[in-house]
């Protein structure tokens, strides 16, 4: 994973790459970066049994090249397809969500200003996914990032009720989607987050969202490449343990880095 | 609305409690822009009248500003704040109001506090009054309560962080003073973070004399800007333009550390009191020996790539278990200054001072005078409760700087918490010595950790002589450089890197982005050189004069004995056709260091005439 986390380039130039990109999407979708129109997407969804999900999008534009993609996902069967917002780039095909090295942030804050300047336009740091505390611990500072872990049991899903069905979790990324038009407020999933993980999940200012679910950037997540000291790790789904084992509070995760970094003997 | 400012200001009366959102600030956000020369001008319409005042008494305004650039999400722009008043630092002779005669006194400081201000929703804090129990300012996006802080009044500054972090979230900023400004010492400081300190200027003691213990805050808001059109965009060139900085790569190694070693390699890092410039313990204390034996974690103000501050802990030996922000090169006031020769006890030091909020760096004049003063029979045991206060010997030294806070019947100690000067003043005027020549001050304030033998040049004298605060290491070489540093001050700048890591080019981008206006570099600079006049007045109204723009006779009468500048000393003739050009550059009368009503009204200052004159008729009159 180390290649996509070549932050020097990312760093230099990942911001007015992505401001491009987002105007070109506005217009074209995530095929605009083939350079032509998408004239058709038809999206056919197969169950095959009761736990497996089929997706198969075929979307044809105008200089007729065709994308078809194929992704099986097993567990939880999600209720409806994930509006995962662009397509995943090759590189985050199958990441599961985003570990800090918390033993290297420096609480710079540089990651909840590019999430919130993704997502909104604007330095909100209210609004980030990603939000990071500055502890202090008998006499020494850690700063411990916290975002969604993208857990596989996924409890706000599950909290979700069923007849709702506001949380999805998206095939390719395993990031949980949102659909802001069925959440009624009810609040089940920020508690259940708040209570069994870190507590991600808040209410917008003007209570009209449930915010905190990281959507990995629709594909490039601009935290990793804002971030100067590479704190945060994409992890692949493949390859890793479930982010769940390090969904945990702040102040928890924050004693226990204090404790490796700052204890004597 | 929305240019930049949230038009709101936290006014506080300390004395009836009562808080209350102005916008005294707005009618001059237009001339002055912000921070720094904002807050210049607001104590100069609050005092200019009446300049005598008690600093430690109800009518000087304390204020906390941060710049036109606070809450922005521009690294080295967005972080900080000045805490600006009439200075706590006192002599205890002085012409026209005498003990209460003073300078000007500001500090400014990183950490995430002057972002968090704007973040709350407001562009500034005004504190008057004096409180009779101990209070604290907590604010939480647009809303501000003060609240008794009896139970928190004499715990260490990271003590009480830590306890309003448990109470209000670990995302709540908070600057904060120690008991060593809480009992008066001139020299503490208002920290945040454990390590980022307003330290310079005397601002905390006045805090302290507000009974105001800590403010206390969180905001997470955008500040009002003009437009967000190509904010994301100016955010990234932004960062562009700092990652192909030059010291980028030294300043997140090392911190400001790396000064350590290549200051005491050039002879010019403060050692032995500034009896000399090169440290010879630089290889257990300098940069490669806290690299390689301290630091733990390296840590950043909001939105700054740099992580300059570093903190260590001490992992063996008596000292085992200490743990400091720093060593900062400023902390070689409290190391190669004292001849600490022993990274445990340079850490047990630091952290002592970090605890109890001193200001390392005043705090490393007032005990390097000490040192000397006892080394030469001036002070004895016998002055100073038995204490052995010996070059380097870390315990005694922190005995020393523990009565300093909590000896209230010995008189030396009430002295020494005046400073340095007023120490010198008094010990000299009861025993009939003279030991003025180990006070390394100017205009009471310390040197900072810079030596001025062993220079190239005359920029390191220049700093220390005419900064308005006293001996101030960072206010800029030149004249041109004082008025940028000014203008950089609107937005309360970081100087990491030798100089801003932006510079005035793309400053002015950010301020015009912010606000909307289209002023350029050098309208910038001379709203810089307006504050800076203002500053000259306001000191003059309280007795400060051309021999008070001079440095110690240190400087002049005692060369270098050792490293590689030995030898060098100050050429006085030199340094005073040097002095002259100065106040020519400026515009200012050489012979009296009084600016000239032409300079004045060239700033548009007019109405700082009368005051000037005011001061030459009474001058006159004393002779
Ligand atoms: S990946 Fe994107 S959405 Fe997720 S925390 Fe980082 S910046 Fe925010
Ligand atoms: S961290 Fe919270 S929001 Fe994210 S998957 Fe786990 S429970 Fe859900
Ligand atoms: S950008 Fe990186 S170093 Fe800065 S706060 Fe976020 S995770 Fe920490």
């Amino acid at each position: 994973m180390k290649d996509i986390q070549n932050l020097n380039n990312l760093k230099y130039s990942n911001f007015s790459r992505r401001s491009f990109l987002k105007g070109a999407m506005a217009i074209g979708g995530a095929l605009a970066l083939a350079g032509c129109q998408p004239e058709t997407v038809t999206k056919t969804v197969t169950v095959t049994d009761n736990k497996t999900v089929t997706v198969t999008d075929t979307k044809t534009v105008t200089n007729t090249v065709t994308v078809t993609e194929t992704v099986t996902k097993v567990e939880p069967a999600a209720p409806t397809v994930a509006q995962y917002p662009s397509d995943v780039p090759a590189y985050l095909v199958g990441a599961s969500y985003i570990l800090p090295d918390y033993t290297r942030c420096v609480g710079c804050q540089k990651c909840m200003i590019a999430c919130s300047l993704e997502h909104y336009g604007i330095d909100d740091l209210y609004n980030s996914n990603i939000q990071v505390y500055a502890m202090n611990f008998k006499g020494a500072y850690v700063d411990i990032p916290v975002l969604c872990m993208k857990c596989r049991d996924n409890p706000c899903v599950k909290a979700c009720p069923e007849k709702v069905g506001a949380l999805t979790v998206d095939s390719k990324s395993g990031a949980i989607i949102i659909d802001h038009e069925k959440c009624t407020l009810c609040g089940l999933c920020i508690d259940a987050c708040k209570e069994e993980r870190a507590g991600v999940l808040r209410l917008s200012r003007q209570e009209d969202k449930v915010l905190g679910f990281c959507d990995m950037c629709g594909g490039t997540p601009q935290c990793v490449a804002v971030c100067p000291d590479n704190v945060l790790q994409i992890v692949s789904k493949g390859s890793s343990i479930d982010g769940r084992n390090f969904a945990k509070k702040p102040e928890v995760i924050g004693q226990q880095i204090w404790n490796l970094l700052y204890a004597v003997e | 609305m929305a240019n930049g400012y949230w038009e709101k200001l936290i006014e506080i009366d300390m004395t009836t409690g009562k808080v209350e959102i102005t916008d005294r600030h707005m009618k001059y956000v237009e001339e002055y822009l912000g921070g720094h020369p904002l807050a210049a001008k607001l104590l100069w319409e609050a005092l200019k009248d009446n300049p005598g005042i008690d600093p430690y008494g109800p009518e000087n305004p304390l204020m906390f500003m941060p710049g036109i650039t606070g809450g922005s999400p521009f690294g080295g722009a967005a972080s900080r704040y000045v805490a600006y008043c009439k200075s706590g630092i006192t002599m205890a002779k002085k012409p026209f109001f005498g003990e209460k005669s003073s300078t000007i006194g500001y500090g400014t400081s990183g950490g995430k506090f002057g972002a968090r201000i704007r973040q709350a929703g407001f562009d500034g804090i005004y504190v008057t009054g004096i409180s009779t129990t101990p209070k604290y300012l907590y604010i939480n996006n647009g809303k501000v309560e003060l609240l008794d802080a009896s139970e928190y009044w004499g715990m260490t500054q990271i003590a009480f962080e830590k306890a309003m972090q448990e109470k209000y979230g670990y995302q709540t900023t908070v600057v904060s003073i120690g008991p060593a400004a809480e009992n008066g010492c001139a020299m503490s400081a208002i920290v945040s973070e454990g390590g980022r300190a307003a330290g310079r200027g005397g601002c905390a003691p006045v805090m302290g004399a507000k009974k105001l213990k800590g403010i206390v805050c969180y905001g997470d808001q955008p500040i009002p800007y003009k437009t967000t059109e190509g904010l994301a965009e100016l955010v990234a060139d932004i960062d562009n333009v700092q990652w192909s900085h030059a010291a980028i790569g030294y300043r997140r190694a090392f911190g400001s550390s790396a000064s350590l070693t290549n200051n005491s390699d050039n002879g010019i890092e403060s050692v032995r009191n500034h009896r000399e410039g090169t440290n010879p313990h630089d290889d257990k204390i300098g940069t490669a020996a806290v690299i390689m034996n301290y630091f733990v974690r390296h840590r950043s103000c909001h939105a700054c790539p740099l992580r300059c501050m570093k903190w260590g802990v001490q992992k063996t030996g008596k000292y085992k278990g200490t743990m400091a922000e720093g060593p900062e090169y400023e902390s070689a006031m409290n190391g190669a200054n004292w001849l600490i020769e022993d990274l445990g006890e340079f850490s047990a030091i630091m952290e002592y001072i970090e605890d109890r909020g001193y200001d390392l760096i005043g705090i490393g004049g007032t005990v390097g005078y000490a040192l000397e003063a006892y080394e030469n029979g001036v002070i004895t045991s016998n002055d100073i409760n038995g204490i052995k206060l010996e070059w380097g010997n870390a315990d005694e030294i922190i005995k020393f700087m523990d009565a300093m806070i909590y000896d209230t019947k010995n008189e030396i100690f009430e002295w020494f918490r005046h400073g340095t000067t007023y120490a010198m003043q008094k010990i000299d005027e009861k025993k009939g010595t003279n030991s003025s020549k180990f006070a390394i001050d100017v205009k009471g304030h310390s040197f900072a950790a810079h030596g001025v033998q062993g220079q190239p040049n005359y920029g390191r004298c220049i700093t220390y002589s005419f900064s308005n605060r006293g001996a101030c290491h960072m206010v800029g070489t030149s004249i041109a450089a004082q008025n940028t540093m000014y203008a950089n001050n609107t937005g309360v700048m970081c100087s990491r890197g030798g100089n801003t890591p932006l510079g005035m080019k793309h400053y002015a981008r950010l301020v015009n982005f912010i606000t909307g206006r289209n002023l350029t570099e050098e309208d910038l600079v001379t709203i810089g050189e307006k504050a800076w006049n203002i500053e000259k007045v306001f000191n003059m109204l309280n007795g400060f004069r051309r021999e008070d723009d001079d440095l110690p006779r240190r400087s002049f009468e005692d060369a270098l004995t050792w490293g590689p500048k030995a030898g060098a000393v100050v050429d006085e003739a030199d340094w005073e056709k040097n002095r002259n050009a100065y106040y020519e550059g400026r515009g200012w009368d050489p012979e009296t260091s009084y600016p000239t009503a032409g300079k004045l009204q060239e700033l548009g200052l007019d109405d700082l005439v009368p005051y000037v004159n005011d001061v030459i008729k009474k001058v006159a009159a004393e002779k």
